[in-house]
């Protein structure tokens, strides 16, 4: 199956999640006026199957997923989310040098030159605009 | 509509020192990323927004429009030198420029490229300043529902000119405007999809969606697939002859028709939402190939080459601003980040605008003439260090900009939530892209979402219930009925048509 078919159908399935659950239970009834608060979502809802429906009947020549990407993509988003949770508990100051670190080291910075800058100089540095220059609070 | 002194003081404060530094400091800064391949003035632009919250309106948005303008200036000097472009606009600079470059002329090149950009930007900015004044007070007096109607047709060829099909420009569209849903709504104040997270009341943070999608997601993708960290350092042959590292005004007049025709392209196709500076750029340089009497020399190193791709792809930049000032309407997504620096400033965009902002405005339009003449001096005096810095490290460069990103929505949202919701945002503007649904038509669209819905009401509310009354408006109906039309065109004539177009790029 081609992947816009696929994509096509899950688009469906979520514009009628989103009409026939998402959409009564997370907004309000007013009875009054011309607009309703899920008037618009709705109208987005049959949007989105339309042409979710287009997508499967007429979907594009040649989609490719490259799913090794999209695993590195979800990996770097869990690992920048988890130093951002552990710069709140511990400071921006602390966990920054080994975030920059961390992903030089990955994509494959081994030159001392460039690790020493992007890892001891470059993070005090915005932590130093930030708080010294701009006077704003850094986690 | 406005009167002489609010445009003279909008002149003075664009041109007071402290303009001036922001003005500076945003070219250096866009040039420097528009000569690093993969980051960008979008980017940038996108990292820089919460930092601008500190700032009054008229430097902030000098900055932003410095960082853009600047881009696109360095963005041609990889595209020259590595075959690299440094934006997806400077893509049709490399067929040309790189060859040069070949052939041992890479300072001669670049400097034909900044000077076309120059040219092409100075054209733009001056066609804004003298038309959106007209153009707006023509905006002011259409009526809501004409509005309305202007913003289904803006939509529909933005969704179909951006992205792979129109079905998937629209569905962008759409969840761009379901993501302007949460949050209280703007008719009747109710909450909705806030899912009991109260901190969702005022909506999705601005600045963490624009940042998550244009920005972190990009840099996510370059991260996750980058390779080898490291590039070769450019070199720049030693003992050349002045002729073949300086543009003589000679050489600059015998271009000047390339110049002015790229222009005018960039300046017409820059007017139009969506199209944007890529297709300005290669289809200045089509027609340069077309009516030339020598086609057969371009992609073999044709300085008219260069010329006509920049002077159009920066001739966008300013007619950019023609629908986004005069009519609230962003066009690309450098113009939508513009708007959102507006939205965080408390300004709504639009045509009222010149009548409520007069000052701002014509300070913006000083800015821009300024940031024309800071960006040749620093594009020039500059060009030897952005070739050394085309060869610096991605690794430092992603991971500080991860850094920047964290610490900008933290700064402007005031909390990790804005965090967690940009990473959310980053995953699903690389799933949308992976999947050819175009990001640019998601942050439109969520901007103009809350501008919409209450056209929407309002428009309901002027017809109640008598949609024949729509025949009192013509214009309306005129602009829905093209709305449809231009969605049957990119349905179903479009795809043939850009088929062969990119096979005759291709070609080239």
């Amino acid at each position: 199956m081609k992947v816009d078919r696929f994509i096509g159908i899950i688009l469906f399935l979520f514009a009628n999640i989103l009409y026939f659950y998402i959409i009564p239970t997370q907004t309000e009834y007013i009875g009054y006026g011309v607009i309703e608060p899920n008037s618009l979502p709705n109208i987005m809802a049959y949007i989105i199957a339309i042409m979710a429906c287009l997508l499967v009947l007429k979907p594009t020549a040649d989609l490719q997923v490259n799913f090794r990407l999209l695993l590195n993509v979800i990996i770097f988003v869990f690992g920048v989310g988890l130093t951002a949770y552990l710069m709140s508990l511990f400071g921006f100051l602390y966990v920054a040098p080994l975030m920059a670190l961390a992903i030089m080291w990955i994509v494959g910075e081994r030159r001392k030159l460039w690790l020493t800058f992007g890892v001891v100089i470059l993070p005090p540095a915005i932590w130093a605009i930030v708080t010294q220059l701009l006077d704003r609070q850094l986690m | 509509m406005l009167d002489f002194a609010t445009i003279l003081a909008g002149l003075g404060d664009a041109f007071s020192p402290t303009n001036l530094i922001f003005v500076i400091a945003g070219i250096i800064i866009g040039q420097f990323v528009g000569a690093i391949p993969g980051i960008g003035p979008v980017m940038t632009m996108a990292i820089a927004i919460p930092f601008t919250f500190i700032l009054n309106p008229l430097p902030a948005l000098s900055l932003l429009i410095g960082i853009h303008k600047g881009g696109l200036v360095g963005g041609a000097i990889p595209a020259i030198l590595i075959n690299t472009p440094g934006t997806p606009d400077a893509a049709a600079t490399a067929l040309d420029g790189y060859p040069l470059t070949k052939k041992g002329k890479p300072l001669k090149a670049t400097k034909m490229a900044l000077y076309s950009s120059i040219t092409g930007d100075v054209f733009s900015d001056l066609v804004l300043i003298t038309v959106s004044v007209p153009l707006a007070a023509l905006a002011l007096k259409m009526g809501l529902i004409e509005i309305f109607a202007l913003m289904i047709f803006s939509f529909s060829i933005i969704a179909g000119l951006v992205g792979d099909t129109i079905s998937k420009g629209i569905i962008a569209a759409c969840l761009g405007i379901l993501c302007a849903c949460i949050g209280l709504d703007p008719e009747n104040s109710t909450p909705r999809f806030i899912f009991g997270n109260f901190t969702l009341y005022d909506g999705l943070p601005i600045a963490s969606v624009a940042i998550g999608m244009l920005a972190v997601s990009e840099i996510f993708r370059r991260l996750a697939s980058m390779e080898n960290a490291t590039r070769a350092a450019i070199v720049i042959p030693k003992n050349q002859s002045p002729e073949d590292t300086r543009i003589s005004f000679k050489e600059y007049w015998a271009v000047r028709y390339t110049l002015l025709r790229g222009a005018t392209i960039g300046t017409i196709l820059g007017a139009i939402p969506g199209v944007g500076s890529t297709a300005a750029a290669f289809m200045s340089y089509a027609f340069q190939k077309n009516s030339s009497k020598n086609p057969n020399s371009y992609g073999k190193g044709n300085i008219k080459g260069i010329a006509a791709t920049e002077s159009a792809n920066s001739s966008v930049a300013g007619a950019d601003f023609i629908p986004l000032l005069t009519l609230g309407l962003p066009g690309s997504a450098s113009a939508a980040l513009i708007i959102s620096a507006f939205l965080v400033q408390g300004i709504q965009p639009g045509p009222l605008l010149f009548q409520e902002q007069g000052r701002l405005i014509y300070g913006l339009f000083g800015a821009m003439i300024m940031a024309n003449m800071v960006n040749f001096g620093v594009g020039l005096f500059g060009m030897r260090l952005w070739i050394k810095i085309v060869s610096a490290p991605e690794s430092v460069i992603f991971s500080s900009a991860i850094l920047l990103c964290i610490v900008g929505v933290y700064l402007s949202t005031g909390g990790m939530f804005g965090v967690v919701i940009m990473l959310i945002f980053a995953l699903l503007g690389y799933i949308m892209n992976m999947l050819g649904f175009p990001t640019v038509v998601f942050i439109i669209a969520f901007f103009l979402g809350d501008r919409f819905e209450l056209s929407l009401g309002q428009t309901l509310n002027i017809l109640d219930g008598d949609y024949a009354d729509l025949v009192n408006h013509p214009v309306a109906i005129g602009l829905i009925l093209l709305a449809m039309g231009s969605i049957y065109f990119f349905m179903f004539k479009m795809p043939n048509a850009t088929k062969n177009t990119t096979d005759e790029l291709s070609e080239d």
